[in-house]
């Protein structure tokens, strides 16, 4: 093609190369910068995540001393049901389990050793015990790893006093300290000691604040989104009305902080650091981005399948909530998310309706006093102990983990209503 | 002023009638003063240039321009005696009676089922699966598209080819039992071997139900119909049988535009 | 009349009509030279007569092409369908009138003894009014006039009187001079084939009123 060109009528002239060649370098370089945009985010995302997990890592592990604890020679007296009754615990401790268990350790890791037990070590047998009366009778040595105290895992880690240090190499040497997989921190609560911290408390408070945030938040916003797409005349009301929602939804989440504070705090005020409040006051803070996204996916639906339905005879309503509103619910999932995922990390709004207490034992319900997983990272990486650091790292990572469960799911959703029209 | 053929008797018998009907867009006129009778005992066809109002008239039927806010249609629509322009007539009711089709196909993105089914259901046509099952063997079948799809009836509406589509679209509109058809250019979207498809299809579904066709073919326009009414800028400027429309029209206006001396 | 938006179907038109107009053209003047050659006994000039009806076939041929090109290429609608289905008709019927001139032409040299026929002396003005028909009906095509159309109808009347005045004359004549009879009788087929031209013309101009306004003209009695 080219050669017969050449001759009668050459289009391949220097000038045409050289703009050709400058034309595909545009096109390389655009690409080039790109890729090259691509790989810095997921470079950042990899030191970001690699920096938590190694850090985090260390979280989820903690010193513990190997106890033989022999049940026959306790002196320990109990059977199936007292030891199952919920006032179990308290009766194994006015029977002075502290001081068994104290006994015992002493046994296996000298005066000193036992001495750096944790003081809340002894639950972990009670707890064992309560949930397995028949150990009871066990006339063998039970082996238990428990809690060491925080100094000692501080001297085990290598740092703090020399006497710490030198004591915990003792022990480690002598296989009787060691650093364990931690499961209980998922299961466990705040606690002063990071030994004894764990992570399910806050977890729990943040699933309870996210159900009444969703809830409230997203047929609230579906709704609204719904009417001020179908069935609002268009005039300066709605008009504003759109103004606001667009304006609310980039107020620093702090505000709403204060309106909860001064409005539902007003209402409820012992209700203080409660997942109700939290919930609501995220609530305020989520429904806009729902609303917005919402009136864009049902935007997004073709006027075509509407005028369909209407002349097949269906009413307006039939229409919206028949034809429209499956199409654009992959649309509205998306906005959901994404609104939800920030009220998920949330954190200042939470603190200043008091969503800070200590809480040592997991909410119960919506309106016991609870905090969030965002809070409590912050609350743990305001301590002194050395300890908390790690612990730290390990809540991020849960709090990671968690929200990737989040969106995993609502991306599940979205994809399985998706549908082609 | 509509120069009507001497041929065409005021059908009284007929199923709809217009009366002076006007549909302005705000100030503006849109279609000024036009009448018309529709009947089951012959197709209507409405022809004219790009922006004439004739498909604007055609929604006056079922009062679709309703969803356009500006819109104002004054003027009388009857269906068999019922005043349908007026506020005692329920808008949801009529579409079942009159039902459309549109330009480009647009089937619901649910299954063939679902589509023809969806109707019916909503007006409380069928209570039970089987009668379900019946209309939509019926609207299938008289559409022309039951062989071809009685054994995925399950499959997406939307997997069609177009020309299916479109006969698809005609099937949900014959479903809920109407008795005045729209079609606002049908075949426009389609080759021509699903054109004639659609047009053998008007062909047979007429007498059964009153069609009304919007075209910008006048071959189209020829073959299918059997009166003819010629827009012009918003009014009805002639109005005859098909074959004297298109071989011997009376007014100027309709003579250039069909030998393409228009414009 | 406004043109068309597609200037091409104006062109197609335009050559259609011309060809119309040229075949009748050429009819005419065979008409009268067939004519002139029988009069005054011009052998050659019939001959050229005769030679020349093959241009008018080849012109007919060529009006067919070109209006069934028209038609499923076009697809024309009111005026312009009327107009290519009356060039058509037209173009078959002018050739048929050539055929009749050609036949005219042939019959030169059968005839001997010109001068003693008094019938011959009619001829003429008959071929002259036949003529002039074909040449009115030509004129109504080029205007699309169905007045001149309906007057040209209406001359036939004449024609058919001229004709019945020779078909006696010639008659009495060969009654009168059997010596005569085979003469007399190709005189009587000249007559019979200028009645059909106008019978023709007639036709034409049928068409012609169709095309102008779609309608036949009123009066479709037997001629």
């Amino acid at each position: 093609m080219n050669n017969m060109a050449d001759i009668s009528r050459p289009t391949r002239t220097p000038q045409f190369e050289a703009r050709l060649a400058k034309r595909y370098r545009a096109e390389r370089n655009f690409k080039l910068m790109g890729q090259g945009a691509i790989v810095f985010s997921v470079a950042v995302l990899i030191f970001l995540l690699g920096n938590m997990l190694m850090n985090g890592i260390g979280g989820f592990q903690r010193a513990e001393l190997a106890v033989p604890f022999n049940f026959a020679e306790s002196g320990l007296t109990g059977d199936e049901v007292s030891l199952t009754a919920p006032s179990a615990v308290q009766t194994l401790e006015m029977q002075g389990m502290a001081e068994v268990v104290h006994f015992f350790a002493e046994e296996a890791l000298g005066t000193e050793g036992a001495d750096q037990l944790s003081d809340q070590a002894w639950r972990d047998v009670a707890a064992a015990l309560t949930s397995d009366p028949a150990l009871l009778s066990q006339t063998e040595p039970v082996l238990f790893n428990l809690p060491a105290s925080s100094d000692l895992a501080s001297g085990l880690a290598g740092e703090g006093s020399p006497e710490m240090q030198a004591l915990a190499s003792k022990l480690a040497s002598e296989g009787k300290l060691a650093e364990n997989w931690d499961w209980g921190f998922l299961s466990r609560s705040d606690a002063t000691s990071p030994q004894a911290v764990g992570i399910w408390g806050a977890l729990k408070g943040s699933i309870l604040t996210m159900i009444i945030t969703l809830v409230l938040a997203f047929p609230i916003g579906i709704l609204a989104a719904l009417y001020l797409e179908e069935y609002a005349p268009k005039n300066r009301w709605t008009d504003l009305i759109e103004v606001s929602i667009n304006n609310l939804a980039a107020v620093p989440s702090i505000i709403f902080g204060l309106l909860g504070l001064a409005v539902f705090l007003a209402v409820f005020p012992n209700l203080r650091s409660a997942p109700l409040i939290g919930g609501m006051t995220l609530a305020l803070m989520t429904m806009p981005v729902i609303v917005i996204s919402g009136r864009n996916a049902i935007k997004a639906v073709p006027p075509s399948i509407r005028d369909g339905a209407l002349a097949v005879g269906a009413s307006p309503v039939q229409v919206v909530f028949h034809h429209v509103l499956p199409l654009a619910l992959p649309g509205m999932l998306t906005g959901t998310i994404i609104g939800m995922a920030r009220a998920l990390g949330e954190t200042a709004p939470l603190l200043l309706i008091g969503m800070r207490a200590f809480v040592a034992t997991p909410p119960t319900d919506f309106m016991s006093p609870a905090t969030v997983l965002p809070v409590q990272i912050f609350l743990w990486s305001d301590e002194i102990d050395r300890g908390f650091v790690e612990r730290t790292s390990a809540a991020i990572v849960i709090l990671l983990l968690f929200l990737l469960l989040m969106n995993s799911v609502a991306i599940y959703l979205r994809n399985k209503f998706e549908k082609t029209w | 002023m509509t120069r009507i053929h001497d041929t065409i008797q005021a059908a009284s018998t007929a199923l709809m009638k217009a009366r002076d009907v006007s549909v302005f867009y705000g100030e503006k006129k849109a279609i000024d003063e036009v009448s018309i009778d529709i009947s089951p005992d012959y197709v209507t066809a409405f022809i004219g240039p790009s922006g004439c109002g004739k498909s604007t008239f055609l929604r006056c039927f079922n009062r679709m321009n309703d969803t356009i806010p500006i819109a104002k249609v004054t003027g009388a629509i009857e269906l068999e005696g019922e005043n349908v322009l007026g506020d005692t007539m329920d808008v949801v009711q009529l579409r079942a009676r009159v039902g459309m089709v549109f330009q480009k196909p647009n089937p619901f993105p649910k299954s063939i089922y679902e589509n023809i089914a969806y109707g019916p259901k909503i007006h409380g046509l069928a209570e039970k699966k089987a009668d379900l099952d019946a209309i939509v063997e019926k609207s299938l079948t008289r559409a022309g598209l039951w062989e071809e799809v009685k054994d995925r009836l399950d499959d997406s509406g939307t997997a069609l080819s177009g020309g299916q589509q479109q006969r698809l679209c005609i099937a949900r509109a014959i479903a809920v039992d109407p008795e005045v058809i729209l079609m606002d250019e049908p075949a426009s979207a389609l080759d021509p071997i699903a054109t004639a498809k659609i047009e053998e299809l008007i062909d047979e579904l007429s007498g059964r139900y009153a069609i009304v066709i919007v075209t910008h073919s006048m071959q189209q326009a020829a073959r299918v119909s059997q009166r003819t009414a010629f827009f012009h800028l918003g009014k009805m400027v002639e109005y005859g049988p098909t074959s004297d429309i298109f071989t011997n029209p009376i007014e100027e206006r309709t003579k250039d535009y069909i030998t393409g001396r228009y414009g | 009349m406004p043109e068309h938006t597609v200037k091409a179907f104006d062109e197609d038109i335009t050559r259609l009509r011309g060809l119309i107009a040229e075949m009748g053209g050429l009819a005419e003047v065979a008409i009268a030279e067939a004519l002139d050659s029988l009069i005054r006994g011009d052998e050659e000039l019939g001959d050229s007569v005769v030679a020349r009806d093959k241009k008018i076939d080849a012109l007919e041929t060529e009006v067919d092409k070109l209006a069934v090109r028209i038609i499923a290429l076009r697809a024309p609608m009111a005026d312009d369908l009327r107009e290519v289905i009356a060039a058509l008709k037209i173009a078959g019927v002018i050739e048929r009138i050539g055929d009749y001139s050609k036949n005219i032409a042939k019959r030169v040299g059968m005839i001997e003894g010109r001068d003693r026929f008094e019938p011959l002396t009619l001829l003429p003005a008959m071929g002259e009014l036949a003529s002039e028909m074909v040449h009115d009906v030509l004129t109504a095509y080029a205007a699309r006039d169905p007045g001149l159309a309906r007057e040209v109808i209406s001359t036939d009347a004449k024609v058919d009187a001229f004709y019945n005045s020779i078909f006696r004359n010639l008659v009495s004549h060969m009654v009168e001079n059997p010596a005569t009879i085979s003469s007399a009788a190709q005189l009587l087929f000249v007559a019979r084939n200028l009645e059909r031209i106008g019978d023709h013309a007639t036709n034409v101009a049928e068409m012609v009123h169709f095309a102008a306004t779609g309608a036949y003209p009123p009066e479709a009695e037997d001629r």
